[in-house]
């Protein structure tokens, strides 16, 4: 069985707007990670694969990040969690690139990658054409927070979507007569606390919302095991296809007007304590 | 040619109307005022003639494949300049993959409507896309500005809630909205037989102790530890008719209940105080607790989106704040 999981780097550092407006500068410490649902969609990819082992079925997990050279860090630690392959698609792009262009590009990247492994997966026609069983992305991106690439990437493959995962199950009774890796069950989050279950058939694309799981911290035997490993690496034009031009453009970056008055209090923390302290009194929410 | 229509995609649950759907109309409402506008600037833009409000029946909204594959014959039929939806978790479950089966421009998370300045084409950036549309970025710090490349495509955009309100100016706009019913036809679609949706469950409950407080106290991924929830309950001490909460990561890293998620998965509160400390302030949190009288945020970045919300701005590092609150009585 193969898995993909889709992850970002993100900024964590504060970013600030950059001097032309259009876009953002990374603060001094700029520091980078695995966006946050990514790390849970990883997460989960490798804890399916120690759910399978116990049944004696073996999970490949292929990671795929599409970012600058930096981003090889995260692929790395992604295989320092566990998964067994990196694919990295580098580019420079550093600005706003909307959903339908990634998703163009990783379906790219995976219909190029499956011809020439040939690992093409028995299935079905016409989904036999996705090289692997499963998909993982995150719900959304931290930094573009469009919630689109997922969605998006699995109609470029033509395979069944569920948005904001909560839960996987499949089933492990074994028997013969049954595929365990054909279907599996999901719980998907709606607002106010309502699940959706669904059954889905694979491949499919699920996009993970947090709360799934509690991501592991890289472990130093997989780390070690990840530096032997060589992480591929393409060029953004190999994800080119011929319509991917991208259909949205940002003009130019603000901060969000201010809802209400934002008073900042000055001086020491010590100043700032007792001059909240004062404004609750007088509004009678502290005794 | 020149007559645009927007169209309205009513979103339901359990066969009710969700609330979001006046919200899609505001902001139907917002992009007609603008393409009027332009209709004064420069002569030959036709202003939109037709607010069309669809309720499609017969089919569970949630059974998303099969309500994406009979959105599609039904938005070729009527063939409008933009498609409006919630982003909700519906929305998001629709929108984008409906966008790429009809071939065309998909925005997420819309939060403003903006008419560009400059419409002379040559003269900006801005002049190739007739309007513009604001969304969230980082984790609300920024808004994007984003504009279309080809705006004679359709547009769909997915609706922030909480950024359109009907106001009564918009009376004058009755007459060109219309609602109309749909009932898909058999909907052909191989991916359908893929999935089999099953059922709703209200496995968590939304009842929540926060809704009796009068004060609470929140903290976000900022407050580090497990540990220092014991500061934050103190600091909730401080106060009468008080409640510890916090944002959705401090629950799902199971360090609070589920009770105690303050959010648009969570709970909606409005308490006479909301103290938010170590809380970036994104969309899905503050629609949780925007209405509270008075907000109070403590936060270590100057630019953090919760201060956009607050009534009292602090920047300093949480523990050492509450700290300081706790030790001080003045
Ligand atoms: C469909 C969906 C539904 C969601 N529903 C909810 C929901 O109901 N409720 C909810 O809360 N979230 C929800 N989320 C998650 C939401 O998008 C954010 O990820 C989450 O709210 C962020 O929580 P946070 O502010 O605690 O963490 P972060 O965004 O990580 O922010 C931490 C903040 O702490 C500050 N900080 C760090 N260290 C310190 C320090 N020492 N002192 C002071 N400040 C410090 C940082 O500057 C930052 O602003 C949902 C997401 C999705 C996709
Ligand atoms: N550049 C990228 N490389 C790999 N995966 C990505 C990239 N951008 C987005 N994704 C995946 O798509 C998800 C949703 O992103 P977005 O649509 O931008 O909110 C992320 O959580 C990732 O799993």
């Amino acid at each position: 069985m193969k898995i993909l999981v889709c992850i970002k780097q993100i900024p964590t550092s504060d970013i600030n707007i950059n001097d032309s407006g259009k876009w953002i500068t990374e603060g001094n410490n700029s520091s980078l990670a695995i966006s946050r649902f990514d790390e849970n969609a990883l997460e989960e990819a490798i804890l399916l694969k120690e759910r399978f082992a116990l049944l004696g079925i073996s999970v490949d997990i292929d990671i795929i990040s599409i970012g600058s050279q930096t981003a090889a860090e995260s692929i790395k630690r992604a295989m320092g969690m566990g998964a067994d392959n990196g694919i990295h698609v580098i580019t420079e792009d550093k600005g706003y690139v909307s959903g339908a262009v990634t998703a163009l590009r990783l379906a790219t990247m995976i219909k190029k990658i499956s011809k020439a492994e040939n690992i093409i997966k028995m299935g079905d026609a016409p989904y036999s054409c996705c090289p692997y069983d499963l998909i993982l992305t995150g719900i959304m991106s931290e930094d573009l927070m469009q919630a689109q690439v997922g969605p998006m990437l699995a109609e470029y493959l033509n395979i069944p979507c569920v948005t904001s995962v909560v839960n996987i199950k499949f089933d492990d009774n074994l028997n013969d007569n049954v595929d365990i890796t054909d279907k599996i069950e999901v719980q998907r989050e709606l607002e106010g606390g309502i699940r959706q279950n669904i059954k889905v058939k694979l491949p499919a694309l699920l996009t993970i919302q947090a709360g799934i799981n509690q991501p592991r911290y890289p472990s130093l035997s997989n780390i070690l095991r990840a530096n032997k490993k060589k992480i591929l690496t393409y060029n953004i034009v190999d994800a080119q296809s011929s319509n991917s031009f991208d259909p949205l453009k940002v003009v130019r970056v603000e901060y969000p007007e201010k809802k209400r008055e934002a008073k900042l209090l000055n001086g020491t923390t010590k100043d700032k304590a007792i001059e909240l302290k004062n404004i609750l009194k007088q509004r009678g929410l502290l005794i | 040619m020149n007559t645009k229509t927007i169209l309205v995609i009513a979103e339901y649950l359990d066969g009710k109307l969700n609330p979001i759907t006046d919200e899609l109309i505001a902001c139907a409402i917002e992009i007609t005022k603008i393409f009027d506008l332009k209709a004064k600037d420069i002569s030959g833009v036709k202003a939109i003639s037709e607010i069309k409000v669809i309720h499609v029946k017969g089919i569970n909204p949630l059974e998303s494949e099969k309500y994406k594959s009979s959105l599609v014959p039904i938005i070729r039929e009527i063939n409008p300049s933009f498609i409006l939806m919630g982003h909700t978790s519906q929305g998001i479950d629709v929108a984008s993959g409906l966008s790429v089966r009809l071939g065309c421009n998909c925005i997420t998370g819309v939060n403003k409507i903006i008419y560009p300045e400059y419409v002379d084409v040559g003269k900006s950036e801005d002049s190739k896309s007739n309007i513009l549309f604001s969304r969230l970025v980082f984790k609300g710090k920024c808004n994007a500005i984003v504009g279309v490349e080809k705006p004679e495509n359709i547009t769909l955009l997915t609706i922030q809630s909480g950024s359109f309100y009907i106001k009564d100016c918009c009376k004058e706009y009755n007459n060109i909205i219309s609602n109309e019913e749909y009932y898909p036809s058999n909907v052909d679609d191989s991916t359908i037989s893929l999935i089999e949706y099953g059922d709703i469950a209200y496995s968590r409950t939304t009842k929540s102790k926060l809704n009796e407080a009068k004060v609470i106290v929140a903290a976000g991924r900022g407050i580090g530890d497990k540990e220092n929830i014991e500061y934050l309950k103190k600091m909730a001490a401080c106060f009468t008719g008080s409640a510890v909460a916090g944002s959705r990561p401090l629950i799902d890293m199971g360090w609070l209940p589920y009770e105690q998620q303050v959010g648009i998965t969570g709970a909606i509160v409005s308490p006479e105080l909301y103290l938010a400390v170590g809380i970036s302030g994104s969309s899905q949190h503050i629609a949780g607790m925007k209405d509270s009288k008075f907000i109070v945020s403590v936060n270590k970045d100057p630019n953090a989106a919760i201060f956009n919300f607050s009534d009292i701005s602090i920047v300093e590092d949480c523990l050492s704040f509450i700290q300081a609150f706790i030790d001080n009585i003045p």
